[in-house]
């Protein structure tokens, strides 16, 4: 007496026999004892297999995903104080700023005189003059003025972008470490 | 704050794909076990299955907006994980090592044989999980992989096949080969 291949009682036991092919095998398996303890020894093994537990891992896994999924929320609280700071601070600098002035305006560092570079110009150019003239400035070339000639209201306004920018950037960057922060936390 | 506990699996899904993380962070914890195991049975190495748990969550993440409602979350994240711990198994050819922890005996019995197509769950004993855990770590780790997901995690062949990326013969005799060595492993053990 033949006995079923070992291939024929696996897929019987994961109930991947065809209707037919199982019938058989049952039929085989009611009057074969040796398949029948085949059949019985890998059923416990699949049993026990089936039986294997989930595992917690050691610790939760949520904050550790969540912090990689999801950067920390930049919400309205955030917007709120981001505003705040920024209000203040224009509002501090246009206070201080006819106090400032004077004193920023010791630090005028006069411009190096400069002139235009000999360049060779197009024979229709005669001068200089001519190619401001043509350039829309009127035939006036324009000088830059040191800081210190700035009055208190645009020192103010200087000073007011300046400090957003900070506030800004300083914004973004702490939004950054926290990301990267919470992305190293899983160790 | 929101309990989340009593959220159903399915408003979860939705409510993450919306992107609500707490939701999210939910469903890890719900499945994070499920995943830890998987992960560690074909790695073996708890610290390594730790880290590649999270990235399985990480990447289920960032293809939640495609996952179709109403399917069941832990079967699929549990194929991403095993498919994620194979794929790192086999770039970084770990060494085998034992799963075995230091439960102490507490005497295994036998479980009696059923075939029967929904197995209920049996008890295994310490002695008995860590011999059987130590019989799946000495397998490579493409068995390892097939066995976890039929055994474990009940996928057809088929589903086995799609989620390895290998042909359906190859499914039937990596689970022949991985079977006919672990009887062999655990009755040397009996």
């Amino acid at each position: 007496m033949s006995h079923l291949p070992a291939e024929t009682i696996e897929r019987l036991l994961d109930g991947e026999l065809g209707p037919e092919e199982q019938a058989a095998a049952e039929a085989h398996l009611a009057g074969c004892a040796a398949c029948a303890g085949e059949l019985e020894s890998l059923a416990a093994l699949f049993a026990e297999l089936g039986a294997l537990p989930p595992e917690q891992p050691p610790v939760d896994l949520r904050p550790l995903v969540l912090a990689r999924v999801a950067p920390p929320p930049w919400g309205p609280r955030a917007w709120a104080l981001l505003i705040t700071q920024a209000l203040l601070v224009l509002g501090l600098a246009l206070a201080l700023a006819p106090l400032l002035a004077p004193l920023l305006g010791a630090w005028n560092v006069p411009l190096p005189a400069f002139s235009l570079p000999e360049v060779a110009l197009p024979d229709w150019v005669t001068s200089p003059d001519e190619l401001w003239a043509l350039l829309g400035s009127g035939g006036a070339i324009p000088v830059l003025e040191p800081l210190g000639a700035l009055d208190p209201a645009s020192w103010a306004m200087l000073i007011g972008i300046a400090a957003l920018a900070w506030l800004l950037l300083n914004g973004y960057l702490l939004r950054m470490a926290a990301t990267a922060e919470a992305k190293k936390g899983r160790s | 704050m929101e309990s989340w506990a009593g959220v159903a699996e399915d408003q979860l899904i939705a409510r993450a794909q919306a992107g609500q993380a707490e939701a999210y962070g939910e469903l890890v914890r719900r499945h994070q076990a499920r995943v830890f195991g998987a992960v560690r049975r074909v790695v073996g190495d708890a610290d390594e299955a730790l880290d590649l748990a999270q990235e399985v969550f990480v990447r289920a993440h960032s293809a939640l907006a495609a996952f179709e409602p109403g399917r069941p979350f832990g079967p699929w994240i549990a194929r991403v994980a095993v498919n994620l711990a194979l794929n790192w198994v086999q770039r970084r050819r770990l060494p085998t090592v034992t799963l075995a922890g230091d439960e102490e005996a507490t005497g295994a019995a036998r479980p009696p044989p059923d075939y029967s197509a929904d197995p209920e769950r049996l008890f295994l004993s310490g002695e008995r999980r860590a011999a059987i855990l130590a019989a799946i770590a000495e397998l490579p780790p493409h068995y390892r992989a097939v066995i976890e997901l039929r055994h474990v995690q009940d996928c057809s062949y088929e589903t086995i096949a799609a989620t390895l990326g290998i042909p359906l013969s190859d499914v039937k005799s990596h689970l022949f080969r991985a079977r006919q060595q672990l009887r062999r492993r655990l009755e040397d053990e009996r």
